[in-house]
């Protein structure tokens, strides 16, 4: 079976196309449970958009029913707003040494007690005793007089911390401008003054991994002093790593993947030379292991959600043999064959793909469909040079383990 | 769902994708090689992958030259043949030790004869010899044509060479089954042994041929000595 045909090509694409198009304008505001709180300190439950930390700081989209009405809050609207169980935001007035004409924001809650930590894009802030202090993000800044000038690394950050956790003796000489350096070290503190409120944080990394089957359908185009066509279709199987940070944005993953292909190619050419036909039957069998390297990113919650992956590609080779069959056929009825062995130069091929899929929760697993295309070079070719070019198309069926 | 899975993986570890033969309008066809080499001879292995048309005839060429080709080379025919499949045959005769060959399948449908690609193999010999059974007119003078009738003699006129006495006569004709050679001219006359010497193995007639000349040409006598 060819799915590589003449009418193959326009009917996936248009298909994949009519498919993400409603998936895209579906998925376009991932509404999760979660709350609001008002100016008079009343909580309204209802769904709020599950957006980037930047959106996030500045507006919160919400609404109170599933199918209700979205409306947007700054940070002057509300007092603070969050996703269940997994993160909160509160309304703060940014301190004017770090951010004098922004006025307010929303500000990620890390840790609540004697002490709060916030963090609003990349500035960590402490608040205690109603008093909001900034944390300086660490800068280089020049020391000494003009003639005799040093660049040194300014960590004020440090200083305001020790003045900040004397009354439990603690320090902050070894923490560095991070998120779960600075959370530890509230914390910590927050325990020593026995005030503290403990929040559930997403994981910082999360490693998932990947199982998956499919079948691959290919053309691979050779042109050099001959022009080859040549299809191969075959079944695959493929293990896949994705690695996320739920804290930041649990709907963008790094993906790498092995999958491991198996294909027969076969091609054909023929040309006339010195009056008689010359046929050829170029037969190729390799074995490489394609690994896709690229981002993944969830247009919704985890549990199901349509997705779309691009990146590049590598597919070393593992074992490959060609075999090309030749035909000299005269006008006396006379045909003369001949066989010849590895008459190609091969090289690991190198591309780029795009996949569309849908992830399902299924049996507390998550089971997943992709459809990824690929343009690579084909395996004809050495390292200065290509001969060939190839289109795949995959078709995968696997689970999240 | 993981078993599923994991079975893919395994089926797409191990399969493997069939080559699929686009028939023509003649039968397709590869020369497999040489196997089992010994004194006796050797297995010659031949494979019509693809035939769409009737086979009337299929077998194995081998020559120690280059060019193979029907009616030049050695051949084992194995007749007509229905449809695609490998064959075989044990070639027991017309090979020299020492000596490399090429060999070949070839195939002859109406419209086409089919070579497959050639093959090199020294051999170690083989089985049968050239026999003669008997050769015909026992008697008769230069330029007359002697029929031999025997076996495994070499279809390729040069590689027989048939001696009457110590002169060589000329090949007209070979065929596994027969040579005829023609007499050389010369001045001489009397009872002489009939030899062949095919694919470097020689065999003589049971009987001498009675050569009667009533010319006297001795300077053709001379041409037609032979250095054996």
């Amino acid at each position: 079976m060819n799915f590589i045909g003449n009418n193959f090509l326009p009917t996936i694409v248009v298909a994949v196309l009519l498919l993400a198009l409603p998936l895209s304008i579906s998925a376009q505001i991932d509404f999760r449970s979660g709350y609001v709180v008002k100016t008079n300190n009343d909580t309204i439950a209802g769904y709020v958009a599950y957006r980037s930390e930047k959106k996030n700081s500045s507006v919160c989209v919400f609404k109170e029913t599933v199918k209700g009405n979205v409306t947007s809050f700054g940070p002057g609207d509300i007092t603070a707003f969050g996703i269940d169980n997994e993160k909160s935001f509160i309304s703060i007035e940014l301190p004017k040494e770090v951010a004098p004409n922004q006025g307010q924001v929303f500000a990620r809650v890390l840790a609540e007690g004697y002490a709060d930590l916030y963090r609003h894009r990349k500035v960590f802030l402490l608040k205690k005793d109603d008093d909001l202090s900034a944390l300086p993000p660490p800068k280089d800044e020049p020391y000494g007089v003009p003639e005799d000038m040093v660049v040194k690394r300014s960590k004020k950050y440090v200083g305001i911390l020790n003045y900040f956790l004397l009354d439990c003796q603690m320090n902050a000489n070894t923490a560095g401008y991070r998120e779960g350096d600075l959370l530890e070290l509230i914390e910590a503190y927050n325990i020593c003054k026995n005030d503290f409120k403990t929040i559930k944080q997403p994981p910082g990394f999360r490693v998932d991994w990947l199982l998956f089957g499919g079948y691959l359908s290919s053309r691979l185009d050779f042109d050099y002093l001959n022009t080859i066509s040549f299809v191969g279709n075959t079944i695959t199987g493929g293990v896949g790593m994705e690695l996320s940070s739920p804290r930041f944005f649990d709907r963008l993953f790094f993906s790498m993947e092995g999958i491991f292909v198996k294909n027969f190619y076969q091609g054909y050419y023929e040309e006339i030379r010195v009056g008689d036909l010359f046929r050829y039957d170029v037969l190729f069998n390799v074995q490489s292991i394609n690994i896709p390297i690229g981002l993944r990113y969830s247009f919704k919650s985890s549990k199901s959600t349509p997705y779309l992956k691009a990146g590049g590609s590598f597919s070393p080779i593992i074992s490959s043999s060609i075999r090309t069959i030749e035909e000299r056929v005269n006008d006396r009825g006379e045909v003369n064959s001949d066989e010849f062995k590895d008459n190609f130069l091969l090289k690991h091929p190198k591309g780029v793909w795009v996949s569309l899929g849908y992830s399902h929760s299924f049996m507390k697993k998550q089971i997943f469909f992709e459809v990824r295309y690929e343009y690579a070079d084909g395996f004809m070719g050495y390292s200065l040079a290509n001969y060939s070019q190839a289109n795949n198309f995959n078709f995968f069926l696997g689970v999240r383990l | 769902m993981k078993k599923i899975l994991a079975y893919t993986l395994l089926v797409a570890l191990t399969n493997c994708s069939e080559e699929e033969n686009t028939d023509r309008d003649y039968p397709r066809l590869l020369t497999v090689g040489v196997t089992n080499i010994t004194s006796d001879g050797g297995v010659f292995h031949g494979d019509i992958f693809s035939s769409s048309v009737a086979i009337v005839d299929h077998g194995f060429l081998w020559s120690e030259d280059a060019a193979l080709k029907l009616g030049e080379s050695e051949k084992i025919s194995l007749g007509p043949k229905t449809g695609a499949g490998r064959f075989e045959v044990m070639v027991d005769r017309n090979l020299q030790e020492g000596k490399t060959y090429r060999m070949a399948a070839y195939a002859v449908s109406e419209n086409y004869t089919v070579y497959g690609a050639r093959f090199t193999f020294t051999s170690l010999g083989c089985k049968k010899r050239p026999v003669i059974f008997d050769f015909n007119p026992k008697q008769g003078t230069s330029g007359d044509i002697i029929t031999i009738t025997g076996n495994n003699f070499s279809v390729i006129n040069k590689s027989n060479s048939a001696y009457i006495g110590e002169l060589v006569g000329k090949i007209t004709e070979a065929s596994e089954n027969q040579i005829k050679v023609s007499i050389p001219l010369t001045n001489l006359s009397g009872s002489f042994s009939l030899s062949v010497t095919s694919s470097g193995y020689t065999v003589s007639a049971a009987e001498n041929l009675f050569w009667s000349n009533n010319v006297a040409m001795p300077f053709l006598a001379v041409l037609g000595q032979s250095n054996r």
